[in-house]
């Protein structure tokens, strides 16, 4: 990739390059510019991107500039919030993997809270605000595409083949899931898809992508929750959260 | 006024023009007025199917530029009074016609007929958005293939986004052996993909690729099969109650006599 360097007030310049690793993406910004000046280069770069990239990890490196911990967390907020971009995990969170366990729990943005996030507090916070859902009251038909990425989605009606329905939330489909869904886009694993009956093309849950066998037999549809257990994606009868 | 339709499907060759040719004729075979558009600009093969290529002097790509008029471009059917046909042009391409021109061209083919039947081209680029410009109902043309259900799923989505909200679907060629050996999907498994108004299924029938060759819309000719369902679809856009006859192979046993008697693959048992 080349370097573009941007001329900025004839004494400050800025680079912002994206590489592609085994292990996700690293965005390494070249600057002796402000602030202002490095988040519209960074923009500038991502600006194209589209949607392909939702979910990807990115890692910040800097060469001769050291931008403070609040300010590389903004970068990474900034790129989650506007193009899908999930910050790499930290050693803290790792440890607190108690949380993953929750399927309905929204798990605070990766990367960004400086002290480790306690479990009580957590808790509290979420039983205090609310999960946001967008509701899509209509059939997607093939090369509808519906995204959101700030909770959940409702759909009232089908998901046919050659839709896709991505949330950083959890996915609900009251309706056949016959397309793509992706669910927990942002990186978030305890997401789960429930649909009234589960015949998709492919399911997303976080980076985790699958393929269910083909059914043999036609059963009765019923109600089914996917979600991650043990690294892998299941698909068993819903019965609650 | 009448009512302009458009004929569409996404897929290619799933017998989108021929539908058009039936139909239109079954309509004014009934007393309607009746135009046919061919909006393939480039590709026609609506007067083909017709057998009115002869004929053709002026297209609809003549009446735009103001090298003809509207009455004159009309080629009138001779087997069957009011029915007329607007070739399209096969010099030009769809991107050479905006669809106000082709809006403002059936809303004055509307005035003087019943029906105003748009054939549109495959595909969901401007040749689609020109057909469906005028439209205010539409004819979903699939076969029972997932391919061609997956483009008439998509194509659905593309028409409610334009506005157009009655739409109604032709299952065309089905063959009932091969549903009833479960080589090909059935009406229901169309309909539970697509869930929109089903007026009609065609069954397969070898007498349609003769007729198409022929130039004569094989509803001239006959009364069973194909030319069967196409009157009856024409009867339903009419707002007839018609049901829709299952066309289902009764087991290996009507299979067996059916064979003995020579009967056509496809045709109603």
């Amino acid at each position: 990739m080349n370097k573009n360097y941007i001329e900025v007030n004839n004494e400050s310049y800025v680079s912002v390059e994206l590489k592609g690793y085994l292990d996700g993406l690293r965005l390494i910004i070249d600057s002796d510019a402000s602030i202002a000046e490095i988040e519209l280069a960074i923009k500038q770069r991502l600006a194209n991107l589209g949607d392909s990239l939702t979910g990807t990890t990115v890692k910040i490196e800097q060469l001769n500039r050291s931008l403070s911990s609040e300010e590389v967390s903004y970068f990474y907020s900034l790129m989650q919030r506007e193009y899908g971009l999930v910050p790499p995990y930290t050693d803290e969170e790792i440890v607190d993997s108690s949380q993953l366990t929750s399927p309905s729990a929204e798990q605070p943005i990766r990367g960004i809270p400086a002290n480790p996030p306690n479990t009580s507090i957590y808790h509290e916070s979420l039983s205090e605000e609310k999960e946001k859902a967008e509701l899509i009251r209509h059939t997607l038909r093939s090369g509808q595409v519906e995204r959101f990425l700030e909770g959940n989605i409702v759909v009232i009606g089908d998901v046919n083949p050659g839709a896709e329905v991505t949330a950083s939330g959890d996915i609900i489909i009251l309706g056949n899931l016959r397309g793509i869904a992706h669910a927990g886009a942002l990186g978030n694993i305890a997401a789960a898809v429930i649909a009234m009956n589960m015949e998709p093309t492919q399911l997303r849950i976080g980076n985790v992508i699958t393929r269910p066998p083909p059914r043999k037999h036609r059963r009765k549809p019923a109600m089914e929750v996917a979600r991650i257990k043990q690294g892998n994606v299941i698909v068993e009868d819903f019965e609650g959260f | 006024m009448g009512r302009v339709i458009v004929i569409t499907s996404g897929k290619g060759g799933v017998g989108k023009s021929t539908c058009v040719a039936n139909i239109g004729t079954a309509l004014a075979l009934s007393n309607k007025k009746v135009a046919v558009v061919d909006a393939d600009i480039g590709l026609r093969n609506l007067d083909v199917i017709m057998g009115l290529e002869s004929r053709v002097v002026y297209t609809s790509m003549d009446v735009i530029d103001g090298s003809s008029t509207l009455e004159r471009a009309l080629v009138k059917d001779r087997r069957v009074e009011n029915l007329k046909l607007l070739a399209a042009s096969q010099r030009n391409n769809k991107n050479d016609v905006e669809p106000e021109q082709m809006r403002d061209m059936c809303l004055k083919l509307k005035e003087e007929n019943d029906y105003v039947l748009v054939d549109s081209p495959a595909g969901i680029e401007q040749g689609f958005r020109n057909a469906a410009s005028a439209a205010e109902e539409a004819l979903v043309v699939t076969t029972p293939e997932v391919s061609a259900v997956r483009d008439a799923d998509r194509i659905i989505g593309l028409l409610q986004s334009e506005e157009i909200h009655k739409i109604d679907l032709i299952i065309n060629r089905l063959n009932p052996t091969m549903v009833a050996k479960g080589d090909m999907l059935d009406s229901e498994d169309v309909l539970d993909i697509l869930s929109i108004n089903l007026i009609g299924v065609v069954p397969e029938d070898s007498n349609i690729v003769g007729s198409t060759n022929r130039g004569q819309p094989l509803i001239h000719d006959s009364k069973t099969g194909a030319a069967g369902a196409y009157r009856r679809i024409s009867e339903r856009i009419e707002g007839k109650e018609v049901p829709i006859p299952e066309f289902k192979v009764d087991g290996t046993f009507a299979r067996f006599w059916g064979k003995l008697l020579g009967k056509r693959d496809g045709e109603i048992s």
